[in-house]
């Protein structure tokens, strides 16, 4: 590319720099055409393509970064992205969603001490799903009152958003509810241990949270979340009414694993469905 | 210049595009005025700086880049000057050396005359010149890029400013006669 001429020198700045460098007064008036011819000289430019020629020289010569570390800076960038956007979700959540499940577990809490050995699970059994409820009633509240075209704006897909309110509501029943079973397995010895008492809670509370997110999906969330935990809430009322002996009691008593199992899949599979589902839940 | 060595490739493409044509120019003038080698010069500046491997983040870039390019020019003319010099011939003291008889003409060819008033400078000097008044380094960066006191590099401002003056106003009564 043929030399371009450089812009005119400013002959203040020249002298300024003539004076830095320890010239008198005298000297100025023929030091300086010469330093202006020099800040003057032709500047050649590089074009694009020997710019773009250089660097595929240069590229070989970059450091190569090992397979290792590619995966740990893409996991690095993953975890910020993460924790960027659940700040940003953490915000849309209620005061009140942290203050009633807080209350539902202190009073869980007080009545898992409290209540007799059969009432003492079923007091658990309620209670952890009442809280998946609110969590989920709290997160996806908006699905149907028109911000979901907001949310689809946004640069993280609908499943991100959805995977990433779950982590954050049920991160957080999650940690009330180990807080209760630790409480629980101190000061109710013969409860179970700490394994026991949390699957009381947990299972039900991914069943009811997944059945209600994934019937969202249909149907408002209001109806998905009662019918979930009205259901479950007959389940428990028929173990009473069958005195513990019956079938219903019988699953709940060994198959609360299996249970809580089968509430993550419903989990996962709602918010797999929220991607397919997103564009009829816009608002029309 | 840190994710440059890290690797990122990215961060080489801006730094190639950020510093290739104030480089090239810088390089231009102190060879010279010739093109070809100075683009040369540029891609060995920018290979030393991927293999060199011994900046750290605290230094200041810039007069460490131009550090680079002003060695490779230097040693390219210890080279040329060794390649032409016959056996045992000692080299011309000061007043400076004259240039290149190529590099003169291509200079005159391309009417580049400020361009060839440098070339008949001592490699320090026009270092000093093209780098403070071309470059508009300060004093500082001048001085860390030559690797040379402050104080040594205003001395070699004020000596390459006379000379070059000379050397400009001979060649306009010579082209005047």
């Amino acid at each position: 590319m043929i030399p371009r001429d450089a812009p005119p020198p400013d002959p203040d700045y020249l002298i300024a720099q003539l004076r830095e460098q320890g010239e008198s007064d005298a000297a100025l008036a023929d030091l300086l055409p010469v330093v202006m011819q020099v800040a003057a000289a032709p500047r050649p430019v590089a074009s694009a393509a020997e710019t773009t020629h250089l660097l595929k020289a240069l590229l070989p010569l970059l450091p190569a970064v090992s397979p290792v570390r590619q995966v740990l800076r893409h996991e690095q960038a993953l975890l910020t992205r993460f924790l960027r956007v659940a700040r940003a979700q953490v915000s849309l959540l209620h005061m009140s969603f942290w203050l009633v499940s807080a209350v539902i577990t202190l009073l869980g809490i007080v009545a898992g001490l409290t209540a007799l050995p059969p009432e003492f699970a079923l007091t658990l059994r309620a209670g952890g799903p009442l809280l998946a409820i609110i969590a989920v009633h709290s997160a996806f509240r908006g699905a149907r009152q028109g911000v979901l075209e907001l949310e689809l704006s946004c640069p993280l897909s609908a499943f991100g958003l959805t995977l990433t309110r779950l982590v954050i509501i049920l991160g957080y029943d999650v940690l009330l509810g180990l807080l209760m079973s630790s409480a629980l397995a101190v000061g109710r010895v013969e409860a179970g241990g700490l394994l026991a008492l949390t699957l009381h809670w947990l299972a039900p509370l991914l069943l009811v949270g997944g059945a209600a997110l994934l019937g969202s999906l249909w149907v408002r969330l209001e109806i998905a979340a009662g019918a979930s935990y009205g259901t479950w809430l007959l389940l428990l009322g028929w173990t009473i009414v069958e005195h513990q002996q019956g079938v219903v009691s019988r699953l709940l008593a060994t198959g609360e694993g299996g249970l809580g199992l089968l509430g993550l899949a419903l989990l996962i599979l709602a918010a797999d469905r929220v991607r397919a589902a997103a564009p009829a839940l816009l608002p029309r | 210049m840190a994710a440059v060595q890290a690797g990122d490739r990215a961060a080489l493409a801006a730094l190639v595009a950020r510093h290739h044509s104030s480089l090239l120019g810088y390089l231009y003038n102190m060879v010279g005025g010739d093109r070809p080698l100075a683009e040369d010069l540029v891609q060995e500046t920018f290979v030393r700086l991927l293999r060199g491997g011994h900046y750290t983040v605290d230094r200041a870039f810039k007069p460490w880049l131009y550090a680079i390019a002003t060695n490779l020019a230097r040693d390219h003319f210890k080279a040329a000057a060794t390649r032409y010099a016959a056996p045992g011939a000692v080299a011309p003291d000061r007043p400076d050396p004259e240039p290149e008889p190529e590099a003169q003409a291509l200079a005159a060819e391309q009417g580049q005359q400020v361009a060839a008033a440098l070339a008949r400078l001592g490699p320090e000097y026009r270092a000093a010149l093209v780098l403070r008044f071309y470059g508009d380094l300060s004093l500082q960066e001048v001085a860390t890029t030559l690797g040379t006191p402050v104080g040594t590099v205003k001395s070699r401002l004020s000596v390459g400013c006379r000379r070059l003056r000379a050397i400009l106003t001979g060649a306009q009564e010579a082209s005047e006669r």
